[in-house]
């Protein structure tokens, strides 16, 4: 259950004011798979960073089942990304050093899993995206559409209550974004994780339970 | 987040830019090598010094002169007692009641009167013609004094025509390389024009006749004098020293002459001539008295209480402070060049580590995300800078090492070559290659403190957005 109040996050550039979001309110339920829309600029990103605790508002409460994350500090919201959250990005954000698994074990780093525990959770989210056969492979030797798995493997690693999606399939060709959807969605399905897609593909947008508009930092 | 994944973490992304680490690690390697080399030269040569004054017996020797006004105490360093000094009348008599006096003194075993023997103008080895100058020393040869021989044995007392050679006069011979052979031979000193003492047997003045030219022809006379060699001195500071007994050294020293007698205008009988002598050492005194201590704890007190008879007394302490003085201007010097080095390699990490994180803000941004905290990114980062200064500590102490084993192999070659008995004279205590390698790893720790709090507090949204 995620519960926005009144949250606001202003900018101010040369005097002026912009609103990324402005005295937003909402609930997501659990296992709920909402689609967030907007116009470029619109403060998408803006709303699902501070859901997933890498950005703070500037006013307002933001509750995550029990916790409220407007209120902690680095240290302890840093362990609400990690355990809590998955990331999974336009632009993959992978190591381009790293294998496959290795990308996949950094949450799992983190969050202090021993290397073999670490290990055999890692293989088993890549298997779960369908990459069993490509764990050794890094960024460089695979394609769009696998590295893109990487992510989402990697957003799983810590079972999440949430996975944040921004413009995931952007990058990807329409084929390659279905299937990217696809899998999110079984996994929102399969494992009851919220799933917050940000998009601009209306078609991608309909498979979500809700959808939220979002036009100069308000919901409507 | 686990401390060993840490490291492996910090390990992989110094591998991942090898070029740059590897720059950075010898900037650090250069550096610990400098302090290193600095270091264990100032106390090798210290041991060396230590090691060549004990084999002498220097430590436990106070060397005592006329007086403690004429000569600077420590003048004439350790070996002071070799290079008898040859003041003549000035200050006390060092006779044979000042050799009994510095006896009574508690905690002196024994007490050796010295002289340098003048009077020889060359030394040869009997069947060359070669000449050498040779620095003769006589001095009571006891057990106390026993030098350090390595070959033959040492004086005893009241032995005449045997020497002890030093390393000078041996290599003078050329038997530095098989020193047992020379043992044996004869050295042949060749006396001063005039000389009188030792192995000369005066013939009386003609009675009337040309006494003139007897008198010519004795001051132009010159006399070989035999010594057998008995010993040779292992090398080392001092080694131009030759030692025969203070009871030849008398001899030596001691002139004959006729002397006239009676001869009075109104008889007619010519001048009765009798036999005299002058003892140069009975006369002048002794150059200089070595006093032996019981134990290097109780020189001081001796050489104090010396001092307090209005003598001069100098002891291998006063050298020994001069030299530490000088060792360590000197390990302040090149600990300073150390330090300039290692000061380089501080700002080298700090740069890598700078652009490191300028270049990697993105992959900040993603650790961010997956769940590190800043504390975890200042901890990474920090100990990436702290394995810099490890790696090169280790590699700097390695290199040293190696260094230091190929350069005392060639150091203990040269010095066998010269006959020296010590070894390994760049000596790398422990100590010192930990102390390094600790202090290169908190340099590297104090050089990646800023770049890393200013990787911790980038804005992971932004550090995101990051082409
Ligand atoms: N660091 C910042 N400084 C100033 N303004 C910012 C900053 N970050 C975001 N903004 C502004 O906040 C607003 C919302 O940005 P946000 O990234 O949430 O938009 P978006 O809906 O995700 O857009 P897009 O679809 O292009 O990704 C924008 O107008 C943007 O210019
Ligand atoms: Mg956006």
């Amino acid at each position: 259950m995620i519960q926005l109040q009144g949250v606001n996050k202003v900018y101010e550039l040369g005097g002026e004011k912009i609103y990324a979001l402005d005295n937003v309110s909402l609930e997501i339920a659990p296992g709920e798979f909402v689609a967030v829309m907007g116009p470029s600029g619109s403060g998408k990103s803006t709303l699902a960073n501070v859901i997933g605790g890498l950005d703070s508002p500037d006013s307002g409460q933001i509750t995550v089942g029990d916790q409220e994350i407007t209120k902690i500090r680095d240290k302890a919201l840093s362990t609400y990304r990690n355990k809590k959250v998955g990331f999974v990005f336009q632009t993959f954000n992978l190591h381009s050093g790293y294998t496959a698994l290795e990308n996949v074990m950094i949450p799992l780093v983190f969050a202090g899993v021993r290397l073999g525990k670490r290990k055999k959770k890692a293989q088993a989210c890549l298997q779960a995206v369908g990459l069993g056969d490509r764990m050794k492979h890094k960024p460089g030797q695979l394609s769009g559409g696998q590295r893109q798995r990487v992510s989402i493997a990697r957003a799983l690693a810590n079972d999440p209550e949430i996975i944040i999606a921004d413009e995931p399939t952007g990058n990807l060709d329409t084929k390659k974004g279905r299937e990217i959807i696809d899998l999110l969605k079984k996994l929102n399905v399969e494992q009851g994780v919220i799933l917050i897609a940000i998009t601009h593909d209306s078609e991608i947008a309909r498979q979500a339970g809700r959808i939220i508009n979002i036009k100069d930092g308000r919901v409507s | 987040m686990h401390i060993f994944d840490y490291i492996r973490t910090g390990l992989k992304n110094l591998w991942r830019q090898k070029l740059r680490s590897s720059l950075t690690i010898v900037a650090v390697v250069i550096g610990a090598i400098s302090v290193i080399v600095m270091v264990s030269l100032v106390i090798g040569a210290k041991s060396v010094f230590m090691q060549q004054l004990e084999a002498m017996g220097a430590l436990t020797q106070v060397t005592v002169t006329g007086s403690s006004e004429v000569e600077e105490s420590g003048s004439n360093g350790p070996f002071g007692f070799m290079e008898a000094s040859n003041n003549e009348g000035e200050g006390a008599e060092l006779n044979d009641e000042v050799v009994e006096k510095l006896k009574g003194i508690s905690h002196v075993q024994d007490v050796s009167p010295a002289a340098s023997v003048w009077g020889f103008q060359s030394a040869r080895l009997d069947g060359s013609d070669k000449k050498y100058s040779a620095m003769l020393v006589g001095y009571k040869p006891t057990p106390a004094f026993e030098q350090s021989i390595i070959a033959g044995r040492n004086l005893e007392p009241g032995e005449i025509a045997k020497i002890v050679i030093g390393g000078g006069l041996l290599d003078s011979f050329g038997y530095e390389d098989n020193p047992s052979d020379i043992l044996g031979q004869k050295v042949v000193f060749k006396t001063n024009k005039g000389y009188t003492g030792y192995g000369v047997d005066l013939p009386k003045p003609p009675a009337g006749g040309d006494q003139e030219q007897y008198w010519e022809d004795m001051n132009d006379k010159t006399y070989d004098i035999e010594a057998e060699i008995v010993g040779v001195m292992s090398p080392g500071p001092g080694d131009q020293q030759n030692f025969i007994t203070m009871a030849w050294a008398k001899q030596i020293l001691t002139n004959k002459f006729w002397k006239g007698q009676g001869g009075e205008s109104g008889y007619k009988s010519e001048p009765q001539y009798e036999l005299d002598i002058y003892n140069q050492i009975k006369e002048k005194g002794y150059g200089s008295i070595m006093v032996k201590v019981d134990s290097t704890d109780n020189v001081e007190q001796v050489a104090s209480d010396i001092e307090e008879m209005d003598l001069g007394a100098s002891t291998a302490k006063d050298f020994l402070d001069e030299l530490t003085k000088l060792l360590n201007i000197l390990g302040v010097i090149l600990g300073a060049i150390g330090a300039v080095s290692l000061a380089v390699a501080t700002i080298g990490i700090v740069n890598t580590m700078v652009m490191a994180i300028y270049e990697r803000t993105r992959e900040i941004g993603v650790m961010r995300a997956c769940g590190a905290s800043r504390g975890v990114v200042r901890k990474l980062f920090t100990l990436e800078a702290a394995l810099l200064g490890l790696l090169g500590g280790l590699m700097g102490v390695a290199v040293s090492y190696g260094l230091a084993t190929v350069g005392n192999y060639y150091g203990n070659q040269y010095l066998l070559d010269q006959g020296m008995s010590f070894s390994n004279i760049i000596s790398l205590p422990w100590w010192l290659l930990l102390g390094i390698i600790g202090f290169t790893t908190l340099v590297g720790l104090l050089a990646g403190l800023y770049p890393a709090w200013r990787a911790s507090r980038l804005d992971p949204v932004e550090a995101l957005r990051r082409e």
